[in-house]
């Protein structure tokens, strides 16, 4: 009989101990180990996420570890702090982007290095970003776009050249780069993003003098809002009066800067609507909405979107409002939108879109949660024992749309993709005029 | 938190029944000299008209009916009290024919040799501490499912304040693990209330604005409600928002489960948002709106949604475990059909 090498014999006088796996307090203790272990390792883990963002902030300085850089700035240690506990998320979220709150000092302390780095209009933008005065993808865009202009017009050549393209490129990237810092980017403000690229290559290959060259660029801005913004608008206002007859009763949810044109152009034409808005208390759009309406003159119903149900047997339409339109169908919009899509599909009640072009995108989502943005509008207290969650967005499948107004005419979600691929001949927009030296 | 705040519904229905008991021991209570037990089921009807608050109040006709209920049923089988336990009934049954064909006469509908106290001391009044004790140990009844339906590391959805699905929920959790996901209405603060009630017994615990619904359904495994009623075809009045809810979990397929005491069962029928419906000013549920918003058309806040039985899987009362198909059955045990037009 061979011994197998496993087994251990008990030699003689010595007590026998149970194997490993049997013993119970020492698995326990195994355990608690191990647990300690991984909360260190959960530690150690925030540091380098902290070094991951600075980098971007500072670009001239040496990665350091945050300890190193603490007491330099004091404002900066209870923003690590306070975002270490921020970016805690739980699990199934972790991987969605949370964004610190700067305040106006805070941000110029933090990138402290080159003041020029972000322009004091941007700085204004993102602060109105954040604490919600500019809200909206419409409204967003513009304002980006302004104080883009701004920028132009500020910005000045290191030296003497004619290479005023390619410099402002390399800025105009980092300083998209930069405003990812405080919210994410959305679909219309890359579109104009991607648009001024194509314009400034075009510059490159010009010749023009600087100063020419950014009065053409703020002129090519200002063709952009125009013809993709305002003037969409007011295509898109008259396909959906032809949409909706007199005395309809249609349903509108939070606030959006088409649906709002709509309903004031439909009651200068002297019809009536009955218009119930939904609110959603957490961003208060709804009310800003039913203000909005109210100055002008119009009559309408403010109603929460829990109690929608008692009310969607009197409605006739729904009009949305979207933040964008994903290349399979999808929309993307204010929370809660899905909600009351999947609420129309059951009650039969058609639900349409208002989307400008600029706004389709070539990618495509699926659900709410793989992509999204966390909105931290409310302050939690420490103590409270539970997380609190809320998002900036909300997918609904094109199953669920009926129809989508454009400029470009009445579309299904489906032919979203269409609509992109013809637009891509005209690399996203109308085609660029050439710009000319005047002389 | 009260009790009168944390279940509104199972207050008032206890509040009548002690009010009951007042009446009747009262020495101006209106019944002939020797009642029987039919003047004191039309009594007690009478009482519950009075005591009702409006057209909308379910719960005091409810209790009231229970009681009628078991009166009669204590009253027939001479002192037998009704079990909830099905099986003893079917042995019971057997019993009951045999006693009934030998004691003939000495029940107590003729009462010769018992004064008329002797009903109300020996049917009545334990017949309404019959019903309350019901009452106050539903929750413990309904808690005994509570392992049964969940499986490790579920994440499940709640909706606003719910005691019974709150203490279901603590006594699953001594054998599960789960996750809890908290959806709050707009209006008051209950659903914040909940999850700090829940988050202090460590459990793990996330707050939701409703319009998250959509979102976060495609993690949830299970939603478990409270009811306001259980209408006699299954259908369901709750808290508004509920509605939305239950349409978005069949889009999901997720199962929603239905917690509530048997005192909630309410003989009537409903097909739409209105027919068992109130409007009410918003000041009554958000104390914090102002005369501005007030005054700038808002539409009224509703009082119930009516959920329609397809839309649910499972009824957990403390009287068992029903389907919607199967849910009227219970509603002809526990009461009777006379007593309907209360």
């Amino acid at each position: 009989m061979s011994e197998k090498p496993n087994q251990q014999n008990p030699k003689k006088g010595e007590p026998w101990k149970p194997k490993e796996k049997f013993d119970k307090k020492a698995n326990k203790e195994k355990q608690k180990q191990e647990q300690e272990q991984g909360e260190g390792k959960q530690e150690t883990n925030q540091p380098p996420q902290q070094q991951n963002k600075q980098p971007i902030q500072q670009q001239t300085v040496d990665q350091q570890p945050t300890q190193q850089q603490v007491p330099t700035n004091d404002k900066q240690v209870a923003q690590t702090n306070a975002s270490k506990e921020q970016n805690k998320r739980k699990d199934f979220l972790s991987h969605l982007p949370i964004f610190e709150d700067y305040t106006s000092v805070s941000i110029k302390t933090v990138k402290q290095i080159d003041p020029l780095t972000l322009h004091h209009a941007f700085i204004e933008l993102c602060i109105q970003y954040q604490n919600g005065q500019c809200i909206g993808s419409t409204h967003r865009c513009v304002e980006f776009l302004n104080a883009l202009k701004q920028f132009i017009r500020d910005y000045k050549l290191s030296r003497q050249s004619n290479y005023f393209a390619m410099a402002f490129l390399d800025e105009l990237k980092k300083i998209f780069n930069l405003m990812k810092n405080f919210r994410t980017v959305n679909e219309g403000m890359s579109t104009s993003y991607l648009f001024i690229r194509e314009c400034l290559m075009i510059l490159r290959d010009t010749r023009l003098d600087e100063n020419e060259s950014k009065v053409w660029l703020c002129n090519q801005i200002d063709q952009f809002i125009q013809s993709k913004i305002i003037s969409a608008s007011e295509l898109i206002v008259k396909n959906a009066t032809q949409l909706i007859q007199e005395g309809t009763t249609i349903l509108v949810y939070a606030r959006s800067y088409l649906i709002e044109n709509f309903i004031i152009n439909y009651f200068k034409q002297g019809k009536q609507l009955t218009i119930f808005v939904v609110d959603n208390p957490q961003f208060g759009e709804g009310s800003q909405l039913v203000n909005r309406l109210q100055q002008q003159g119009i009559p309408c119903y403010q109603i929460l979107l829990s109690h929608v149900s008692y009310i969607l047997s009197k409605v006739d339409k729904i009009l949305v409002g979207a933040s964008s339109m994903l290349c399979n169908g999808a929309l993307v919009s204010r929370v809660g939108t899905a909600l009351l899509a999947c609420l129309a599909s059951t009650h039969k009640i058609p639900f349409l879109v208002f989307c400008e072009s600029y706004k389709f995108s070539e990618k495509s989502q699926i659900d709410s949660l793989s992509w999204n943005e966390i909105a931290q509008l409310e302050q939690g207290n420490e103590n409270q024992q539970y997380t609190s969650l809320s998002l900036r967005y909300d997918i609904t499948q094109s199953n669920y749309i009926n129809m989508i107004v454009t400029e470009v005419g009445l579309i299904p979600a489906t032919s979203v993709k269409a609509v992109i691929g013809e637009f891509k001949k005209y690399n996203y927009v109308d085609a660029i005029e050439v710009p000319r030296k005047e002389q | 938190m009260n009790t009168q705040k944390a279940q509104p519904r199972l207050y008032s229905s206890k509040e009548s029944l002690l009010a009951l008991k007042a009446h009747l021991s009262a020495k101006n209570a209106k019944l002939p000299k020797s009642p029987t037990i039919e003047d004191y089921i039309t009594y007690i009807k009478k009482l519950s008209n009075r005591l009702k608050q409006g057209p909308l109040d379910f719960w005091i006709p409810n209790v009231y009916r229970r009681v009628i209920q078991v009166i009669r049923l204590m009253s027939s089988e001479d002192g037998f009290v009704q079990n909830k336990d099905k099986e003893k009934n079917f042995k019971a049954l057997g019993l009951t024919i045999q006693r009934s064909s030998s004691r003939s006469k000495t029940t107590i509908e003729t009462g010769a040799e018992t004064g008329s106290n002797a009903i109300q001391q020996y049917v009545i009044l334990p017949a309404i501490d019959q019903v309350l004790e019901e009452m106050e140990s539903h929750s413990d009844d309904i808690n005994t499912f509570a392992s049964t339906h969940f499986f490790t590391n579920e994440v499940l959805l709640v909706y606003e304040y719910s005691t019974t699905v709150l203490n279901f929920l603590l006594s699953a959790k001594k054998t599960r693990n789960f996750e809890i996901i908290v959806l709050e209405s707009e209006t008051e603060n209950l659903g914040k209330q909940f999850a700090t009630d829940l988050g202090k017994h460590q459990l793990n615990v996330t707050l939701t604005p409703f319009t998250n619904a959509y979102a976060i359904m495609q993690r949830v495994n299970k939603i478990l409600l409270g009811v306001d009623a259980i209408l006699k075809n299954g259908g369901l009045l709750m808290h508004p928002g509920t509605y939305a809810i239950c349409v978005l979990a069949k889009q999901f397929a997720v199962p929603v489960i239905v917690l509530s005491g048997a005192h909630k069962l309410t003989p009537k029928y409903a097909f739409d948002q209105t027919t068992f419906n109130e409007l009410v000013s918003p000041l009554k549920i958000n104390p914090n709106s102002t005369i501005e918003q007030m005054s700038i058309g808002v539409f009224s806040y509703i009082t119930f949604d009516y959920v329609p039985p397809e839309y649910i899987s499972l009824y957990i009362t403390n009287q068992g475990q029903y389907t919607p198909q199967s849910i009227y059955q219970l509603f002809s045990d526990f009461y009777n059909v006379k007593d309907e037009d209360i």
